[in-house]
């Protein structure tokens, strides 16, 4: 059952949440109790009204299906939000989606860290608006839509519909750090258009954006689903591949050492996407618009070529640069800069 | 077929899936003695039932593996609502069963055999109060003592018992 609204909703924080507030000492504001574990969340939930219940995705339950099921029970009337990290976002969406009955296990998401203004703002009851009487969860779901857009601006390349620098370099951070822990394998693939100045100087600008729209959309048709493709400057992309942890199961330690060691998966990508950029058609382009487009690229992984962030970007940019000096149209693997990627059998 | 003599605010919760060998057989055996009786699929549903405010006593049976889940967190729950449990299959985590004993006491039954669990059940049927509940534990006003079971008709169910452990053996 909900609580008594009042100005400052009740809360109750599920799991581990050191990572999950850019500042903690924020929340000493609200009225927030905070469980370690699902059980005792729902023992809590059980006992009390809250408002609002935020379980931590990763560390509040073994088994967050059926924590989430139970704790919903335990307070139906509660607003049920996960607190994702961003290469949590698509299990996030899952549940948030709706199932074959029609029920959500959870009412919404958000990316962490939270930063403390959007965490106020997201789990603060809304005032209605005087003209329009409406109910605060009709409110909350709004504000939650409206914060939902803003996160949507501030991480989207508006051109191409991929993400930003700012999430590109977030999401890696956060994703290198989850692979320390799980001995995990990450490769960052650093590509640009060859030749692009050239396209905008002799077909404008607007050719030179339908070339990166074009390019944009072929990459994220050449990836899996998880991969973070991104648009990180005028003619540069970064590509994220990285373990899927649904599937990452399936491989032996051993195997999974095997596979950090060697990123086979993002060269065949990286040479998907090549081939895609070939068959391309441009009209815009006239005759040079048929089969001309390519990319030159530089592949880092972690935990090989770079041990945190600036490392890897820094080498998968030195290995781009190796590319481009060789005579383009080539992806250099970091440490392998003899030959183009095709050249890599196994 | 035995009556249900046991009063009826002691409920029987068993933590596992159907189909289980301990699982099906534990159902039978408390349904037989008159348990009212409910399912949970896991620990986050038990604690549900539990913490949900109802007035019932509970009697909890489960598998060692999934009463641990979340580190054992389940038992000291369980016990915070002076709930018995009894815990089968334990077989090779005499550590952990140490540890959980010393945390939640008499409480707490680690049994191997469907036969210890027909003892405890068989204790309960004699004694007024919960089995062998910690004497500083705190009854909720609502609930009332248990009443004694009729054991004549429980005896009358011995012949199906035992066709029950042929069975699981």
């Amino acid at each position: 059952m909900a609580g008594s609204h009042t100005d400052n909703p009740n809360i109750l924080l599920v799991g581990d949440i050191s990572r999950s507030f850019t500042d903690i000492r924020a929340l000493g504001s609200l009225p927030c109790e905070v469980c370690t574990n699902a059980l005792d969340a729902i023992d809590t939930a059980s006992n009390n009204n809250f408002d609002v219940i935020a379980v931590v995705l990763s560390n509040a339950a073994q088994d967050i299906r059926s924590a989430l099921r139970s704790l919903r029970q335990a307070a139906p009337g509660a607003a049920l939000i996960l607190l994702a990290q961003m290469h949590e976002e698509p299990l996030a969406m899952q549940l948030a989606a709706a199932g074959s009955n029609g029920t959500r296990l959870i009412d919404d998401y958000v990316i962490c860290p939270v930063p403390k203004d959007q965490f106020i703002t997201a789990f603060s009851p809304s005032r209605p608006e005087p003209e329009i009487p409406q109910s605060s969860s009709q409110a909350d779901r709004q504000t939650q839509q409206k914060i939902r857009q803003l996160e949507e601006l501030a991480t989207t390349d508006e051109l191409t519909g991929l993400k930003n620098r700012r999430y590109i370099w977030e999401f890696t951070k956060q994703i290198i750090a989850h692979a320390q822990k799980t001995d995990g394998r990450v490769t960052l693939m650093i590509f640009d258009i060859d030749n692009f100045k050239h396209y905008n100087d002799v077909y404008s600008h607007l050719a030179g954006d339908e070339i990166l729209r074009q390019a944009a959309i072929l990459m994220k048709k050449s990836c899996r689903a998880h991969d973070i493709v991104g648009r990180i400057g005028g003619d540069e992309f970064a590509v994220i591949f990285w373990d899927d942890p649904r599937k990452q199961k399936q491989f032996s330690e051993s195997e999974r050492r095997s596979r950090a060691d060697h990123p086979r998966e993002a060269i065949f990508i990286a040479n998907r996407f090549r081939s895609l950029l070939k068959k391309t058609e441009l009209p815009m382009l006239g005759d040079e618009g048929k089969g001309v487009l390519a990319i030159s690229g530089g592949l880092a992984s972690f935990p090989r070529d770079g041990k945190n962030i600036q490392e890897l970007f820094a080498q998968a940019d030195r290995a781009l640069l190796d590319a481009k000096k060789s005579g383009k149209n080539r992806i250099y693997l970091v440490g392998r800069s003899e030959g183009d990627i095709d050249d890599i059998k196994d | 077929m035995a009556s249900a003599n046991i009063d009826s605010h002691i409920k029987a919760l068993i933590v596992g899936k159907k189909g289980e060998k301990f699982v099906d057989f534990a159902s039978s055996l408390l349904q037989q003695t008159g348990f009212s009786t409910v399912y949970c699929s896991d620990v986050y549903s038990a604690t549900l039932q539990i913490s949900h405010g109802s007035p019932e006593e509970f009697l909890i049976v489960g598998s060692f593996k999934s009463l641990n889940a979340e580190n054992g967190r389940f038992f000291d729950i369980a016990a915070k609502y002076n709930c018995t449990l009894c815990c089968f299959d334990v077989a090779g985590s005499p550590e952990k069963q140490e540890q959980i004993a010393v945390r939640c006491g008499n409480l707490v039954k680690f049994i191997n055999s469907p036969e210890q669990l027909r003892q405890i059940i068989k204790i309960k049927d004699t004694v007024k109060e919960p089995i062998e509940k910690v004497s500083t534990a705190v009854a909720s006003p609502e609930k009332e003592k248990p009443k004694k079971l009729d054991t004549s008709s429980f005896k009358t169910t011995q012949d199906e018992l035992d066709a029950l452990l042929e069975v699981f053996d």
